[in-house]
């Protein structure tokens, strides 16, 4: 493979409305994409991200030429307007609902391998791995979870309790591989130049959401945050890779091997080979090998490898040690043998993923964690919050195994084998023999009952993908789920908070039976469209209020101005942050227009901070005259209108006297 | 730090009074705001505000672009000057004088004391238990009378954010910045819980809100800093664009919210915001930077089997006991010493200061040491025999007798300046039994707390120096004092007569192309004359050459070399080579040897030149040994590719007649203007930065008493104690970091990338500050302190401070002035 060229990848973009947008593809080993629109009837599109290669055939065993990757559900409201678009769905065609035996294995205790594949595909779409609208109710369904493993589990003896844990660790592992490999999709795609039908803001919002699916409170992160859960996220993931790459590469490095990354088709590495030279071995016979964070045994003193039957490969090396054509000048062969495939997204150290010499070597740091985890959970039924001894023990574990980066992370083994398994799928340049090699060494490490084989997952992709468009094209389908979603979406317009609490319990303590939703009138459908478009524009002022120093001189003005002019004119449920990003807006820019909008989008929004921010602006003395008695008229008018004021507020605006004329 | 008597600069001071009273400081900045960003390359931030962010239709450096390209002036062509590493590189920017400080960790030679600038948690808690006042590196230089920018100013009239060169520390920072991650609502709280809370810029960002805050709040300061190695962090981790922009997007927020800040005060007028880095960075997408260990190099038998010295342990972020913050020090035992095993606590052999990215110093011990140790080792082993014994004593006092005289000055010398550092220990003490108990508000105000715990803190130092030396300078006379008639080896303990943790003084070249890491095989071995014979006695190492043949097995990126080491640098004493230049070529200053193979070698040598300046000349050699007796030998090389430094095959190279060029001495000024471009740039003038021994500042007004003359030779000699053996310089996208990684790239080197950084100014409306002004003349860091002096009319067009600097013990700064900004009022 050559290294570190970089990779082309082409966009095939085809609608059903548009003529299809290409741009060529620069190699024929360059897995292209191709990207799907396909209208919903009731408004919304899915867009789907499908790879391609012509070597896919031969890699996949089915003579297929494309794979669909993901789908992700884009509600437009019907219309051309992009304010009010809102990603909701994203699916992942390769995760899907267990079959049964595949369930009923994951309930097994201490079962930690994949039983069976999935066999009869059915004709349901697949589940969505993430549902793109912030809400409570991830946070909710944890708090019940915890609440149902302390009453009723707790109850039911070790036998039921380890049995009901292990599916949830199962199912959640499952659902984790899942994410990865959406993330991985998006990333790649990401490096796809031109005009998208997903665009590259819409991608990085997916990739924070998925990213925030492991966090606790990841579901209730408003949409103006999604960049910075981005960017962070991000700068640790390549800061984890390349030290991960580097520490592999001196590592192999000093014990006499060759380390080879792999890389994805946008040319970065997430997965690298550590080799040995068979001409090597007689010579290195009794040197000490130093195995840590390599993970593997002494390859100079292993039997097995002086009469390797496996996979090998021949490179030729020249003078300097670089691998070079096999007819270049002065270049000398060596055999290759592969000792091992690390993940290089991993933190701290890079994980082990196949040991060619050794399948339960990754298999048993897989595990390791997980048995420990799953004994103190369901057998010895001992929280470490509840025992101090056993948090203390955990807590120096944690601080050992985390300090000195022991390969026993199996949340990111996860995500490596969820890369890997791509990677497998979309890199034509792997020789197809160490790709079915190292495919069929990964399914043995699998923990996961839930989890289908490489082969089986691509049937399963476009068997699902299809079920997914004939969801679509239903009534009582996607359509109707749309609907659903948005009466849902429509209960924030009439109902006040504390109701749609009552509302989420309900829903939650009838196990999902009951769900509040409204009828969906031409009038709710308006004030539906009004309230994404607000949304959007209350994102745009509440991002600039972040990172503006001075919007005339940082920001796309006419943006923020459109922005400003909708809060204005429907911002009276704007939220209260962004009041205070208006007051913010408003003190550091010098525009007229913008300070005007700013002050009247504080007048409009229908709340008591919004008024409170009114009021100390006119209270700032630093503030010009004119600004304040703005401020001054607005609150009175405020006051006269019955809007939302606080009782303290309220009193002092009363008592301030001013020029009505302004 | 105090300021010094007025009455020894009297004269001085009525001059410059005079100059003062014709108007020859008077200047129109009146304010400062300095922001120093560590590692940010001036190409880099370049690139960036020439480009459109597609979604605003402005630059993506919108802030920069505001400030200072449209409405300020930059140096495009600012170099730092010395190696391109921060604690070097920061000294010469905050202090405007040359290198005294030259890496990011020193070690003294005779005590194996570590100077580490860079390891800020011991500085904290000394501070929270009142055991320092400053910054280790703010130590050193106060020990040398060489204050800051920042001391420039009363203390209650400036504000200095966290950083290396930080003189004094205030927890308000630390606490409201803690404070501050708290944004005030629960749920935005969860929200940032989420993203992740940023304790790693917590001081950075806190240091933001204070300038902020205190430009509009507290018109009085007349000096504010800001310091922030954000980007620098990630740089060093990241090498893609995406990661990098995002840091610098961040910086650019911040100087648009000082900016404004500035732009609302009362002395906006009058106030001059200068953003100014250290250093570039060696960074290219799609290449990681490649670390080469070279400890293990050393710990291997090929190597020399020492033991050694390094700043951190190795993989320290991996080690448990790495998490105690006061152990910086550490040794790292060979297994494979030939003749030291198990010793490694007494007698490590290379100091190792490996945090230079690109570069790294390494002393071994001197060489004769080594010898003198194996001898005695082999003379207390049973069975040598009578001939063998006789040989080797002899050869054991031979080499006693070559250094005694050196050494019995030197021995002479420390203590006289021993004594003169205990004395002033005993005036310190008596100051600090004066001081009071508690400080009044007043105190606090002024800084005379810090004031207090700086002479306490320097005290200590003083006191452990004391003791270290004392220690050598003993165990040195226990040596020269062996008499041949009365020597018993075996009754002699060998670390009463050869100082553990001691490396004696620099080797030569010969030392370290013969260098003896053990005893032969076969051991000791007699010449036919019945003397010791040197060539079978002991296994040696040629450490260039060594160096240089190192190869990595299998290297999978195209753009790097398979060769970690570009090439090493040593100083060869002027005297070495008097006899083998000719007249034209004699220098007056020590050359500098580098080595890029056998027959890839160049000397640069200097001359002072009649005006004072310094010219040099690089000369392409081949082949050059030193003998045991010191001679120097050579061969002179045509100009060809592949020379260290490769200006001759650059086309960057400035000049019209590359080789009839290169083959003349020019000036610093006229190299710098010739090579600035090229990939190596200012190396010349950085090498000898780097491996030149500056005197310390001339100081009209210095302590002229004896013990003030002893205190001051002491101090120079405490920085000589510091130089290295050897400078070896990493090749492209390679690096020597040992205690963890830095695969996103790095910097240390005299590439370009690497020394190619930041200065960009701009004012108010009365600072005179061009706008719009694109500075092309080349400067390098000596050039930024007497520049912003000189804006704020305290030094003259010469670099020569105002009475009231002279008063503060700031002496004349000897780089150029940016002549294009301070002309321009």
């Amino acid at each position: 493979m050559a290294v570190f060229a970089v990779l082309a990848i082409s966009v095939r973009a085809q609608t059903i409305e548009e003529p299809a947008k290409q741009v060529k593809a620069e190699s024929n080993d360059t897995p292209d994409f191709r990207v799907e629109k396909i209208p919903v009837a009731g408004g919304a599109e899915i867009i789907t991200i499908f790879a391609r290669n012509e070597n896919f055939g031969e890699g996949l065993r089915d003579g297929a030429m494309e794979i669909p990757l993901l789908s992700v559900m884009r509600d437009t409201l019907g219309d051309d307007r992009l304010e009010n678009d809102r990603l909701r769905y994203v699916w992942v065609h390769s995760y899907t609902k267990a079959s049964f035996w595949q369930k009923a294995a994951a309930f097994v205790p201490f079962l930690y391998l994949r039983t069976t594949n999935k066999k009869d595909f059915g004709s349901a779409p697949p589940p969505h791995v993430v549902d793109m609208n912030s809400n409570h109710s991830g946070v909710w369904g944890q708090v019940l979870w915890v609440v149902f493993k302390r009453i009723i589990l707790g109850e039911m003896g070790v036998g039921p309790k380890a049995s009901v844990l292990q599916y949830r660790q199962n199912s959640q592992d499952y659902r984790r591989t899942s994410v990865a490999k959406a993330l991985t999709v998006l990333s790649l795609f990401e490096s796809v130049g031109g005009e998208k039908i997903l665009s590259d803001a819409e991608s990085k919002d997916i990739q924070a959401r998925l990213w925030l699916t492991d966090k606790t409170f990841g579901a209730m992160m408003p949409d103006e945050e999604l960049n910075r859960v981005y960017d962070k996220e991000l700068v640790k993931k390549r800061d984890r890779r390349g030290l991960n790459w580097e520490l592999l590469r001196q590592y192999s490095e000093a014990q006499g091997l060759y380390f080879e990354p792999m890389e994805m088709p946008d040319g970065t590495a997430r997965h690298a080979t550590v080799w040995v030279a068979a001409e090597d071995l007689a010579v290195n016979k009794g040197r000490k090998f130093e195995s840590r964070f390599l993970n593997i045994k002494d390859p100079w003193n292993d039997e097995r490898l002086t009469n390797w039957k496996g996979y090998t490969q021949v490179k030729w090396f020249d003078d300097e040690d670089r691998i070079v054509e096999p007819n270049s000048a002065n270049a000398k062969p060596k055999t290759l043998i592969p000792l091992a495939l690390y993940g290089l997204d991993n933190p701290k150290i890079p994980t082990i993923l196949v040991d060619f010499r050794d399948t339960r070597n990754a298999k048993r740091r897989e595990m390791s964690r997980r048995v420990l985890n799953d004994l103190t959970n369901s057998v010895i039924s001992v929280s470490p919050f509840g025992s101090l001894p056993l948090f203390l023990g955990k807590f120096a574990y944690d601080l050992l195994t985390g300090r000195r980066g022991t390969d026993i992370n199996q949340a990111s083994r996860l995500r490596s084998y969820a890369q890997l398994k791509l990677l497998l799928a979309l890199d034509a340049t792997i020789d197809v023999n160490f790709r079915d090699e190292i495919a069929a060494r990964v399914e043995k490490v699998s923990l996961n009952p839930l989890e289908n084989d490489l082969a089986v997952e691509a049937a399963l992709a476009r068997r699902q993908y299809s079920n997914l468009i004939e969801y679509a094209k239903r009534n009582d389908g996607l359509p109707a789920r749309l609907d659903r979603d948005r009466r849902e979406e429509m209960v924030k317009l009439t109902h006040s908070r504390k109701r749609r609490t009552l509302y989420t319990a309900a829903h939650f303590l009838t196990l999902g039976l009951y769900t509040h939703r409204e009828t969906a009138t031409p009038e709710m459908l308006a004030k539906l469209d009004i309230r994404r478009q607000l949304n959007y524009h209350e994102r745009v002022i509440n991002e600039i209020a972040y990172r503006s120093a001075k919007p005339e001189v940082d920001s796309d003005v006419s943006a923020l101005k459109r922005s400003l002019r909708f809060v204005a004119e429907y911002g009276s449920d704007a939220s209260e942050k962004t009041a205070r990003s208006l007051s913010k807006i408003f003190a550091f820019s010098e525009d007229e227009d913008i300070r005007s909008m700013c002050l009247a989008g504080l007048f409009e929004i229908d709340d008591s901070a919004a008024k409170n921010q009114l009021l100390a602006m006119y209270r700032n003395v630093n503030i010009n005259e004119r600004w304040r008695t703005i401020c001054a008229n607005y609150l009175k008018r405020a006051l006269e209108e019955g809007q939302r004021i606080s009782t303290r507020d309220a009193t002092a605006i009363a008592e301030i006297t001013v020029d009505s004329g302004n | 730090m105090s300021p010094k008597p007025l009455s020894n600069k009297l004269f001085g001071a009525m001059m410059l009074a005079a100059i003062f009273a014709a108007g020859g400081f008077a200047q129109s900045v009146k304010r400062v705001v300095v922001v120093k960003v560590d590692g940010l390359p001036a190409y880099y931030v370049d690139q960036f505000v020439k480009q459109r962010d597609p979604v605003t239709g402005r630059s993506v450096l919108p802030w920069f672009n505001e400030i200072f390209y449209k409405n300020g002036s930059r140096v495009s062509n600012f170099y730092t000057r010395g190696i391109s590493l921060s604690a070097p590189s920061w000294s010469m920017l905050d202090t405007g004088q040359h290198l005294q400080i030259k890496g990011n960790i020193e070690y003294d030679r005779l005590t194996k004391h570590g100077y580490d600038y860079l390891y800020i948690v011991p500085y904290y808690v000394r501070y929270l238990f009142k055991k320092k006042a400053d910054m280790p590196a703010v130590e050193v230089l106060d020990q040398m009378s060489i204050p800051l920018m920042c001391d420039a100013f009363p203390y209650n009239k400036r504000y200095t954010a966290q950083q290396l060169y930080q003189r004094g520390n205030s927890w308000e920072n630390l606490a409201s910045g803690f404070v501050n991650l708290y944004p005030g609502k629960p749920k935005d709280f969860v929200d940032e819980w989420s993203i992740g809370l940023d304790f790693l810029n917590l001081t950075i960002n806190q240091a933001e809100r204070d300038v902020v805050d205190k430009v509009v709040t507290m018109p009085e300061l007349n000096y504010l800093d800001y310091f922030t190695g954000y980007f620098d962090h990630v740089s060093h981790a990241n090498n893609d664009t995406a990661s990098r922009l995002a840091g610098l997007k961040a910086l650019d927020r911040t100087i648009g919210r000082m900016w404004v800040a500035i732009q609302s005060s009362s002395r906006a007028d009058e106030t001059a915001m200068i953003v100014v880095s250290d250093h570039g960075f060696n960074s290219e997408e799609k290449i990681y930077s490649q670390g080469f260990n070279l400890v293990n190099l050393f710990r291997s038998a090929a190597g020399g089997g020492h033991h050694v010295v390094t700043k951190q342990r190795m993989m320290s972020d991996y080690s448990i006991k790495a998490i105690y913050p006061f152990l910086p020090i550490v040794t790292n035992e060979s297994k494979e010493s030939f003749y030291l095993k198990g010793q490694n606590d007494r007698y490590p052999t290379v100091l190792v200061d490996l945090d230079g990215n690109e570069r790294a110093s390494i002393h071994l011990r001197q060489n004769d040491l080594n010898i003198l140790q194996i001898l005695l080792q082999q003379l207390k082993v049973k069975g040598l025999s009578r001939p063998m014994q006789k040989a080797a004593t002899d050869l054991f006092f031979q080499i006693i007798d070559k250094y005694r005289n050196g050494w019995q000055t030197t021995a002479a010398q420390l203590g006289e300046e021993m004594d003169a550092l205990h004395r002033s220990i005993e005036k310190q003490e008596k100051v600090i039994a004066a001081q009071p108990d508690k400080f009044t508000p007043e105190d606090y105000a002024h800084g005379i707390d810090k004031e207090a715990r700086r002479v306490y803190a320097l005290a200590e130092l003083a006191k452990r120096s004391e003791t270290d030396y004392r220690k050598y300078i003993a165990i040195l006379n226990n040596l020269i004092n062996l008499k041949r008639e009365t020597f018993d080896a075996k009754n002699l303990k060998i670390e009463d007569v050869i100082a553990p943790e001691a490396m004696g003084e620099r080797n030569s070249v010969f030392d370290l192309q013969n260098y003896v890491v053990g005893l032969s095989p076969n051991g000791l071995a007699l010449n036919a004359d019945q003397s010791l014979d040197l060539e079978k006695s002991f296994r040696r190492v040629d450490y260039f050459d060594l160096l240089h043949k190192q190869k990595v097995r299998s290297n999978v990126q195209a753009e790097v070399s398979s060769r970690p080491v570009d090439f090493t640098a040593t100083r060869i004493p002027q005297d070495a080579l008097a006899e083998v230049l000719p007249s034209e070529l004699r220098s007056s200053e020590d050359a500098i040897w580098l080595y890029g193979g056998f027959d890839k070698q160049a000397l640069i040598l200097t001359r002072i030149d009649a005006d004072g300046g310094q010219s040099y000349r690089y000369m392409p050699i081949s082949a050059l040994r030193q003998d045991v007796r010191g001679k120097i030998a050579f061969t002179r090389q045509k100009w060809a590719d592949g020379f260290p430094l490769k200006y001759f095959e650059d086309m960057n190279l400035a000049v019209s007649d590359r080789e009839a060029w290169i083959n003349d001495w020019h000036s610093e000024v006229e190299w710098l203007r010739a090579t600035h471009k090229t990939i190596y740039s200012n190396a010349i003038i950085g090498l000898n930065e780097q491996i030149d021994r500056h005197k310390l500042p001339a100081d009209d007004g210095a302590d002229v008493s004896v013990d003030g003359s002893l205190m001051r030779r002491f101090r120079q000699r405490q920085r000589d104690m510091t130089q290295a053996d050897m400078l070896v310089l990493a090749a492209n996208h390679w690096n020597f970091n040992v205690a963890s990684f830095n695969p996103g790239g790095n910097h240390g080197s005299y590439f370009r990338v690497s020394t190619n950084s930041t200065l960009m100014f701009a004012g108010g409306a009365k600072t005179g500050i061009p706008r719009g002004l694109l500075i092309e003349e080349p400067y390098d860091n000596l050039s930024f302190m007497p520049t912003v002096l000189r804006l704020m009319g305290k030094v003259d067009d010469q670099g020569r401070p105002t009475p009231e600097l002279l008063e503060r013990g700031f002496h004349t700064f000897p780089g150029r002035m940016i002549t294009e900004i301070t002309k321009a009022n």
